[in-house]
């Protein structure tokens, strides 16, 4: 048998009778777009999480003191020491920020935003660039001056279109504050963002905010390479200094992302699990309609057959028509699927990634299906009884 | 060409035995119009399936062109069907769904013709019957006569040994019924091979040998010149 025909038949009476053929397809049409979706959004989120991690800065880690009730205090110059003899620690600086956001003041403008207190070395820790004047120095941080170095989103806020914002005085928090420089833009622009931040220095933050110990400081690993051995210094250093593991948090970005890499991918597979059940309905309807179809079609299975058609032919003729409607219900569920992508991300504000892996394995399972819930109708054609089928009406 | 020997279909249903066809020995030589005779329930449809290959005996042998077929596999008596025979039904048997053209090519395709040769052999047989310019057309945009005459090409278009032809007229028109007999006449004056399986006595005067078959035996089996 020709599958040239085959296919042309199978085309032709899925056009014949168009509510039947999309209640055939649908439990496919479901089940591919609902796996394209998943994985789809699935991939965003986790780009998504990958994008925040980033942000925090290549190969840092982050220490975190939690002082539960305890008296030993992180001593500054041991710290400075720890990280200059170390091998795998660059460089480090101790974070401190308002809980929430600060009131800034220039003239009439005013702005609420994110205050983070550092030293000299914040902006290479955390990756942040000068675009126009110098970062905080290590004497702004020694004599507590009041310098600040601000967002390109403050900036366009309290200045507007201002040009010569450099050594202009702004109020934080009702302080007057010189401003030396201007943050190279994270091409953000959202209130809260990466853009909408004013760095200090942490000697200043901690009087401003009246914040006696600083709780967290970020380290920078030499290399990705060395980001591991590093933590085992800083957590060396502060099992030392507590003598308790409970007392503290250190967190790695790289092996942080991993584990939420486990938890997306593991929640994706669970998924993408629960639509393929959808698509296994789709494909018990689709054989259903075949058994169907088959009882019609007994007729012309036994002409087929008078005329010389053997088993195989029977058997490919059928199978090729429910190939033929489980990829077409296939190649629906793709469009919607990417369809529904576009809504769901759109509303939830995130963006989605439509892998072409995502697209080849909904083909295949359709295809597959296809060829599995047809095959018992298909036999069950071939193997009807020529007279038999030949008398049927 | 056909030689049924000693030929026995027996159904067994619910106990009771029933012999449709109860020894029946039959030759047919090729080039011969023979017209099996009977009532219904004589045996004459489970005698024209064994000879078309649809069926198998229960006993007795069935040489079709010097090859045994009565012991061959489902797939192995669809070859033969395929190679060496050629229905004519009652009801035509045209798939509906398939254009004239198509239906005449559906034997050729299952002998895995290429196309181009497939279309030109399906159109000289269409020709034959005088429904070239139909061939586009869909089976129910014809008329009964026309419909018998593509299954008549789809006979013809496999070049079969035999042409077997259960009730051709059964559903047709007295006129048109003629029609297609004299058709049939017309090939067996061309040389094929024609077995004609009718009830009607009128219609077996055709043929040139006319059995007739009663409670699965013949009764008997005669020359006739075939008006």
């Amino acid at each position: 048998m020709e599958i040239k025909q085959s296919f042309m038949l199978a085309v032709k009476s899925l056009l014949s009778s168009k509510m039947r053929a999309i209640l055939t397809m649908l439990g496919m049409i479901i089940g591919v777009a609902a796996v394209i979706v998943i994985i789809g959004l699935g991939n965003g989120v986790t780009a998504y999480i990958e994008d925040i991690f980033k942000s925090m800065g290549a190969n840092v880690i982050a220490s975190v003191t939690l002082y539960n009730g305890n008296s030993k205090k992180i001593d500054i110059n041991e710290l400075d020491n720890m990280v200059y003899n170390s091998q795998n620690i660059a460089k480090y600086s101790p974070y401190v920020t308002s809980n929430s956001p600060t009131s800034v003041k220039y003239g009439t403008n005013s702005h609420y935003s994110t205050i983070i207190g550092g030293n000299e070395d914040y902006g290479t820790v955390r990756d942040r660039g000068i675009e126009q004047g110098r970062f905080i120095q290590y004497l702004d941080v020694a004599r507590i001056q009041r310098v600040c170095v601000i967002g390109s989103y403050v900036k366009d806020k309290l200045f507007e279109d201002e040009e010569n914002v450099i050594g202009q005085n702004i109020k934080i928090n009702g302080e007057v504050f010189k401003i030396v420089g201007i943050l190279e833009s994270k091409q953000e622009g959202i209130a809260g963002g990466e853009d909408d931040i004013i760095i200090i220095p942490y000697t200043v933050a901690q009087r401003i905010f009246k914040i006696e110990e600083v709780t967290t400081y970020y380290f920078l690993a030499t290399s990705s390479e060395f980001a591991g051995e590093a933590e085992k210094d800083i957590t060396q250093f502060w099992y030392d200094t507590f003598k308790d593991e409970d007392d503290y948090l250190i967190i790695n970005a790289e092996s942080i992302l991993d584990q939420l890499n486990d938890v997306m991918s593991m929640l994706t597979t669970f998924l993408v699990a629960i639509a393929g059940i959808s698509l296994l309905v789709g494909g018990i309807g689709i054989m259903n309609i075949m058994l169907i179809s088959v009882t019609e079609r007994t007729k012309e299975i036994g002409i087929r057959k008078a005329l010389g058609a053997k088993r195989k032919d029977i058997i490919s003729q059928f199978l090729i028509e429910s190939i033929t409607t489980s990829a077409i219900g296939g190649i629906i569920g793709i469009i919607l699927g990417i369809i529904a992508c576009y809504i769901v991300a759109g509303a939830m504000d995130l963006k989605f990634v439509i892998s072409i892996t995502s697209i080849i394995v909904a083909v295949g399972v359709s295809g597959f299906i296809g060829v599995i819930f047809g095959y018992l109708p298909a036999n069950k054609a071939a193997k009807l009884n020529p007279i038999d089928a030949l008398r049927y009406e | 060409m056909i030689k049924l020997n000693n030929i026995y279909k027996i159904y067994n249903t619910g106990g009771t035995e029933v012999r449709a066809v109860n020894g029946i020995t039959l030759h047919i030589s090729k080039g011969e119009f023979v017209a099996i005779v009977g009532q219904s329930g004589s045996g004459k449809s489970t005698c024209m399936n064994i000879i078309g290959c649809l069926d198998v005996p229960t006993s007795g042998e069935y040489i079709l062109n010097g090859k045994d077929v009565s012991t061959l596999s489902d797939d192995e008596l669809s070859y033969i069907r395929n190679q060496e025979l050629g229905f004519i039904f009652q009801q035509y048997n045209l798939i509906q769904k398939l254009t004239v053209l198509e239906n005449v090519e559906l034997p050729l395709i299952y002998r895995n013709m290429p196309e181009k040769e497939r279309r030109e052999l399906a159109m000289e047989a269409l020709k034959k019957v005088g429904l070239s310019d139909m061939a586009k057309r869909y089976p129910q945009q014809l008329s009964g006569g026309q419909q018998q005459r593509v299954s008549i090409a789809r006979a013809l278009a496999g070049n079969p040994s035999v042409i077997l032809a259960d009730e051709p007229t059964g559903a047709l028109d007295s006129k048109t019924g003629i029609e297609v007999l004299e058709f049939i006449k017309k090939l067996h004056q061309d040389g094929n091979t024609i077995v004609l399986i009718t009830h009607d006595n009128s219609i077996a005067e055709k043929a040139k040998r006319i059995v007739r078959i009663q409670d699965g035996q013949i009764i008997e089996d005669r020359q006739n010149g075939g008006k």
